[in-house]
């Protein structure tokens, strides 16, 4: 007795292994941009502002490498801010005297000295808390990523 | 707004959501009966703003993203997404404008669709975040991610 065989959906298996590691690559890519648009999010909500410079310098841009996506903070004071660098360390009382921190000694009911230095000690990070708010989602967001590549590859 | 083309699709969906949002997504009432009304509505993050109390609730209204893909012989697929964040000093308001802003735009899908083209709008991800930005304020941030698709003919001869 002749058996008879006929395999279906060959093509389909074909197509997945075809095209899935570059829809992967698109994928992850995708994914790898859009967590640190979070990351970078976070980090602007968490970054000090007193003059509001270090959070318009949180910027996400493509790296050297393909498919490369960096978050990066180009103010000279992120390092200080983020790790304490450098700190306890004088600096120009002209600082102080700036719009946003003025207002905080008036409130306070005394205003600074025009001319000295000020001890500057505390620092604020903002890059590593916004990393750890939304590191948990990472993984989620990846398996999501190659869900939709597993399914784009094998049309 | 005009209605997009392949030409003016970014800025026609900006367009789209912004005036949809602005005269939808106004005032929520809260549990304690008093209402939260946004005072600040933006296309980018607020750097200057963020701690000025008196500017919350602000709601962020990003710009679209866009890719290609082929859809058939003649025509290309661009998916898309677009993102509204929404910051308040109130959790709970701010859980309430996300579900306004998702409600206004689940009852636009089909205007959206048949008048604007723009096929499959469905709620991609949340995301929520809070951060204390000084003694007595304490920012609550919620965002929502849509997508959408919308087809266009390709140049002849591509």
């Amino acid at each position: 007795m002749a058996i008879s065989l006929k395999v279906t959906g060959m093509r389909k298996v074909e197509n997945l292994f075809r095209n899935l590691p570059k829809e992967l690559q698109k994928e992850i890519n995708k994914d790898s941009k859009g967590f640190l648009k979070k990351v970078e999010k976070s980090a602007k909500l968490r970054a000090p502002r007193d003059t509001g410079e270090l959070a318009t310098k949180i910027k996400t841009t493509k790296g050297k490498k393909k498919n490369e996506w960096v978050l990066e903070v180009t103010s000279p004071w992120a390092v200080q801010q983020e790790t304490g660098e450098g700190l306890p360390h004088y600096m120009p009382i002209s600082i102080v005297k700036q719009k946003s921190r003025k207002s905080k000694f008036k409130k306070q009911g005394t205003l600074p000295p025009k001319r000295g230095m000020v001890i500057a000690r505390g620092y604020t990070p903002f890059v590593q808390p916004a990393l750890e708010h939304n590191i948990a989602q990472l993984s989620s967001m990846l398996l999501q990523g190659t869900k939709r590549a597993i399914n784009n590859s094998s049309k | 707004m005009s209605i997009p083309t392949k030409q003016t699709l970014v800025n026609s969906v900006f367009g789209i959501i912004w005036d949809r949002i602005q005269s939808d997504v106004t005032t929520v009432t809260l549990s304690d009966t008093t209402t939260s009304t946004i005072q600040t509505y933006t296309g980018a993050f607020p750097d200057q703003e963020i701690d000025t109390k008196s500017k919350y609730p602000i709601c962020v209204i990003n710009s679209p993203e866009l890719s290609w893909e082929d859809f058939t012989l003649t025509k290309k697929q661009v998916n898309g997404t677009f993102t509204i964040d929404i910051y308040t000093t109130k959790a709970e308001s701010a859980d309430l404008f996300l579900d306004a802003i998702i409600t206004s735009v689940e009852g636009f899908r089909g205007t959206l669709k048949h008048t604007d083209k723009l096929d499959m709008v469905n709620l991609e991800s949340t995301d929520s975040d809070h951060i204390m930005r000084s003694n007595s304020m304490k920012i609550h941030m919620r965002s929502c991610q849509f997508s959408f698709s919308f087809r266009f003919t390709k140049v002849a001869g591509t």
